[in-house]
């Protein structure tokens, strides 16, 4: 009887612990219903073959359904979705024939831009009390972070246009000069072993015995790391890479800067083994992530050229839908925008 | 009546296994003094050589274990990238039958999709040398 008695208090209570936890863990992707393209197509103005194309979609790309409308049929199927924009936030149409519902990995559930956690502000002010710059960032990276391609264009205002994203100048404003700066953490060829070792240092701006990370963090003094690490040996595991990315959030977090990591738009490795080992990463240290594979994903050719490791190129006008179809522009507004959200994420109301 | 024959063949049996072990001895001293004679520069400049060239099992022949977790960090630094070594000379100071420091000159030459981006240079690291079972070993490195 006092068996009986306990099962019936203690299983709804069993059953709501689940569940509460469930909700936690799974924010992002709860109720939410995942659509991707079938075939390479185009979003139209409206639910009619006639209707002008705005926008190109690559097949197998992630579309977000807002609702279902009826419209012309093709292939004897009159329901259209209405479909967003992922960067413009424009309206467009698809029609279901061209599309599915699918289940992606956990990792490609994530948001294009971070969340801040209540962690990543408790670094921010740690940096701050250390004497870290609330105007400095810095880049840990490799060939796809140098200031020639990446972020440098913000020092340089006639070289980009902001478009309807103008609330970002005055993040760009906040941090001028961190922009365009090469870091002693950015470098072609760089990995995530390179950072960590004094041989790659620049005996040029660093001391002896230091390493890039040390070298960075004592010349630049940032309170946000940016860390996009794409390459990585062709036969080493996806967790050695995962060893050296702790290492190197760990250095950033205990000098009281706070890391966004950045997954990559390859799949080089051929498992997506690296992009996983990176969220995993930002989820255990519950640090900002900015999922730019999921960015890229809409593109044509998914934001890759044939070598499927190089970003299609564009200049970086935002105001330029056409331009937007190209990996490098969606790469630097992207960031900008993950940059401007943490930067407000982490300040502390007085 | 003793038996000359056998106790003549039993002197033969012993002066040949003292002959035998003078020459093992022999053999012995001259490898041991080999090893004394060895220079630790050059287990420095196989270590490079076997980084820049990935080659996993010459690299670890030349390391400590206790530099071991240092060494693989550098070691894997050269993932992404061709490498080769450019004038690399290294020379060997303090020596004893223990240790030994060695310092380098020259560079490693970086090449990053058909590139040269860097040239790293070998001067400034001084590497600490232990002889392990007449090998000479990179247990450290000071800047």
């Amino acid at each position: 009887m006092e068996t009986q008695w306990h099962k019936l208090v203690l299983l709804p209570l069993l059953l709501m612990a689940v569940l509460l936890n469930f909700s936690h863990q799974n924010t992002r992707a709860q109720d939410v219903e995942f659509w991707r393209t079938t075939v390479e197509t185009a979003a139209r103005e409206c639910p009619q073959l006639t209707c002008a194309e705005l926008w190109l979609l690559p097949a197998q790309g992630p579309i977000t359904v807002q609702t279902t409308v009826e419209g012309d049929a093709v292939s004897d199927i009159t329901t259209w979705l209405e479909i967003v924009h992922p960067l413009l936030g424009t309206t467009g149409y698809v029609n279901l024939s061209e599309a599915e519902q699918y289940t992606p990995e956990d990792w490609q559930t994530y948001p294009v831009l971070p969340v801040v956690s209540d962690t990543a502000r408790e670094i921010y002010q740690k940096g701050l009390e250390m004497g870290n710059d609330p105007t400095h960032f810095s880049v840990v990276g490799d060939c796809q972070n140098v200031e020639w391609f990446f972020l440098g264009v913000f020092d340089r205002p006639d070289e980009y246009a902001l478009g309807q994203f103008d609330y970002l100048q005055p993040t760009i404003d906040h941090f001028a000069g961190s922009w365009s700066r090469r870091a002693a953490t950015v470098d072609n060829g760089y990995n995530v072993a390179s950072v960590l070792s004094a041989m790659w240092a620049d005996p040029k701006k660093c001391q002896a015995g230091e390493t890039p990370l040390d070298c960075e963090f004592r010349v630049h003094r940032p309170s946000i790391v940016l860390i996009s690490m794409e390459t990585w040996w062709n036969d080493q595991p996806a967790d050695e890479y995962e060893t050296y990315l702790r290492q190197i959030v760990e250095f950033w977090i205990s000098n009281g800067a706070v890391p966004i990591l950045a997954t990559k738009a390859d799949n080089l490795e051929g498992d997506n083994g690296i992009n996983q080992a990176i969220v995993r990463v930002a989820n255990d240290y519950d640090i900002p992530l900015w999922n730019f594979w999921l960015a890229v994903q809409p593109l044509p050719l998914h934001g890759l050229t044939i070598d499927h490791f190089h970003l299609t190129f564009a200049r970086n006008f935002f105001d330029d839908p056409d331009r937007l179809r190209n990996a490098w522009p969606v790469r630097n507004l992207t960031a900008l925008q993950a940059i401007d959200v943490v930067w407000k994420g982490v300040q502390v109301e007085e | 009546m003793p038996n000359f024959k056998s106790t003549t063949r039993g002197m033969m049996k012993k002066q040949i296994l003292l002959l035998m072990l003078l020459v093992m001895g022999i053999v012995l001293a001259a490898c041991a003094e080999e090893a004394k004679d060895a220079d630790p520069a050059d287990s420095v400049e196989k270590y490079l050589k076997a980084m820049v060239e990935k080659n996993e099992q010459d690299f670890n022949a030349v390391i400590c274990e206790n530099f071991q977790e240092t060494a693989k960090t550098n070691f894997d630094s050269f993932g992404s990238v061709d490498a080769s070594l450019k004038d690399v000379k290294c020379t060997a100071s303090d020596k004893t039958d223990d240790s030994a420091t060695v310092t380098c000159t020259g560079f490693i030459s970086v090449v990053y999709q058909g590139e040269n981006t860097r040239d790293l240079p070998q001067e400034g690291p001084v590497y600490q040398m232990v002889n392990d079972d007449d090998t000479w070993k990179i247990c450290g490195i000071e800047q």
